[in-house]
């Protein structure tokens, strides 16, 4: 674990940082919820003049009740921002500690250490799951005590279930920059496929092949865990990280 | 016992070539130079010994073990990367702590000598060290847990005259101890006064592998000598070993081949007052290899 220990000891500012950022912008969209009940018929007008097509792209689709707490929280947090920050705190650890310190030449005295390709690769995907682990937490916590701070209760699995979406998919797209080098492209192709396919009737099903949709689209929050859209989630993930050991493990280094 | 052995080790990067049938093997106790200009494939051969980067055909054996997934073997050799990137935000302490706990030990007696010899101080951090402080923390962790192989990739390149010396004085110690070195070099100097035998490789193809004497003879030198008086063709023709004789004032230049000692016995009937021999460089001693190879 001495590489896993090193690399978290290395990266530890960036990581309370990101965390306590996520968190702090969880907590001001929760304490907004009760100005958004006052103030809830301006909101409806607000909305209702807004142009279908942009508030889907922001994730606010039809079936999202913006006048709900669940369907608030949905369309400012679960939607779009929370999921795209773990995506990009994933993206960027996945890329920087592989691909990155490959391309640096870290990695070439690291490798040449007493250290097997399947420890190196694993004891990244460790960092990368403790990163994305630590953030969630700091999440969920903020979140949870929001919700008892503004007094609006919400079942603690459904709140578990929206950070959980999250955090699969930081891994998800996180895995596949550790395994492929490649994410990013993929991650907005995802989100945009989950947003905009519900506004075409030709597509409206369709949207049920983004993972976006299995992690929060489905919206957690007012709907609990999805178990089958978590197992396919995490089998696609396995699948993943275990394509991209593979070829770790016969490929050369790019030093 | 062969400490590296290579059997038509090749390795192509797409179309561009790496290396082309390597055969090379490097004796238990020795000092190998691996000498080539820059982009021969130096490198290439030595990140395939490490496993870093796998060979395209071909069979590698380090301590007599394939390399391929190796992590034991790995444990026995101390590595010096030709080109050291650190994480720059780690102090020197922070950086051989690490690595000596991949290791899984370390002996801070002998890592302390170490620092000592190569007069290095690890409390900074690594992005503010010097080139030649760089080059001493790799060489240093290379060192710091007596491997049975150092493999060295251009290993004095940064360190000024004095600490050249160092290395060279600790490659002899551990020779004596029983580890066997194989080093990189594009300058002959280094490897003339470190190494036992050489290999030559160029164009990612090993053309020579010699004692370093029998490098030495065959190598050219470029010798000015200049006399007291002007000098005549004359008894110079008859002198061993010289070719393109010049003849300019008191001047006289030509370049020898093998051994100075003809020419230096033949000056020696004269007074002179300044004696100039160029060390060959890496080109012309590929001349001459190349020369005698097609003559043969």
């Amino acid at each position: 674990m001495h590489i896993l220990a090193q690399n978290l000891r290395m990266g530890r500012g960036n990581l309370l940082g990101f965390g306590l950022g996520l968190a702090a912008l969880s907590l001001i969209s929760v304490m907004f919820l009760p100005s958004m009940q006052q103030n809830s018929q301006e909101l409806q007008q607000l909305l209702q003049s807004m142009p279908k097509g942009m508030l889907a792209a922001f994730g606010v689709s039809d079936q999202v009740d913006m006048l709900t707490p669940e369907g608030f929280l949905q369309g400012r947090l679960f939607a779009l921002m929370v999921p795209l920050l773990l995506i990009i705190q994933g993206v960027g650890i996945g890329s920087a500690t592989l691909a990155g310190e490959e391309e640096r030449g870290q990695l070439e005295l690291i490798a040449a250490h007493p250290v097997g390709r399947t420890r190196l690769f694993l004891e990244k995907l460790g960092l990368l799951g403790a990163a994305l682990l630590f953030s969630s937490l700091l999440l969920f916590v903020s979140i949870w005590l929001g919700l008892k701070a503004v007094g609006v209760p919400l079942p603690l699995d459904h709140q578990l279930a929206a950070v959980s979406g999250s955090f699969l998919l930081g891994l998800l797209f996180g895995g596949l920059a550790l395994a492929l080098g490649l994410a990013s492209l993929l991650a907005v192709t995802a989100y945009l496929w989950n947003a905009l396919t519900p506004l075409s009737q030709d597509l409206a099903q369709s949207q049920k092949f983004s993972p976006f949709y299995w992690a929060v689209g489905y919206e957690p929050l007012r709907n609990g865990f999805d178990w089958g859209y978590i197992a396919v989630l995490l089998g696609l993930i396995l699948l993943l990280l275990v394509l991209g050991l593979l070829r770790f493990r016969r490929r050369d280094l790019g030093i | 016992m062969r400490v590296i052995r290579t059997e038509k080790l090749s390795k192509y990067y797409g179309q561009r070539r790496g290396v082309v049938e390597l055969d090379l093997e490097v004796k238990a106790g020795e000092v190998f130079g691996f000498l080539g200009p820059n982009g021969a494939g130096k490198t290439t051969t030595i990140r395939m010994l490490l496993d870093l980067i796998r060979p395209s055909s071909g069979q590698v054996w380090v301590l007599e073990q394939a390399v391929w997934g190796n992590v034991g073997l790995r444990r026995r050799l101390g590595y010096l990367p030709g080109e050291l990137s650190f994480y720059e935000g780690l102090t020197g302490w922070e950086l051989l702590r690490y690595l000596g706990r991949l290791r899984g030990s370390l002996d801070p007696a002998y890592l302390q000598q170490l620092l000592e010899r190569f007069d290095l101080d690890p409390s900074h951090k690594l992005r503010t060290l010097s080139k030649g402080s760089r080059q001493k923390v790799g060489l240093v962790q290379a060192f710091m847990h007596r491997p049975e192989l150092l493999i060295l990739d251009e290993p004095t390149a940064g360190l000024d005259p004095l600490l050249q010396v160092e290395f060279q004085k600790l490659v002899r110690e551990v020779q004596e101890q029983g580890a066997s070195v194989f080093l990189s070099s594009h300058m002959m100097g280094e490897v003339q006064a470190l190494c036992d035998r050489v290999g030559i490789i160029r164009e990612g193809r090993l053309v020579a592998v010699s004692t370093i004497g029998e490098l030495t003879e065959r190598s050219l030198r470029r010798v000015r000598i200049r006399f007291d008086e002007a000098v005549t063709p004359g008894d110079w023709a008859q002198v061993p070993g010289l070719k393109d004789l010049r003849f300019d004032g008191d001047w006289l230049e030509a370049t020898v081949q093998g051994s100075l000692d003809p020419l230096i016995k033949a000056a020696a009937q004269h007074r002179v007052r300044d004696f100039i021999s160029q060390e060959p460089s890496l080109e012309e001693i590929f001349l001459t290899d190349y020369d005698t190879r097609s003559a043969a």
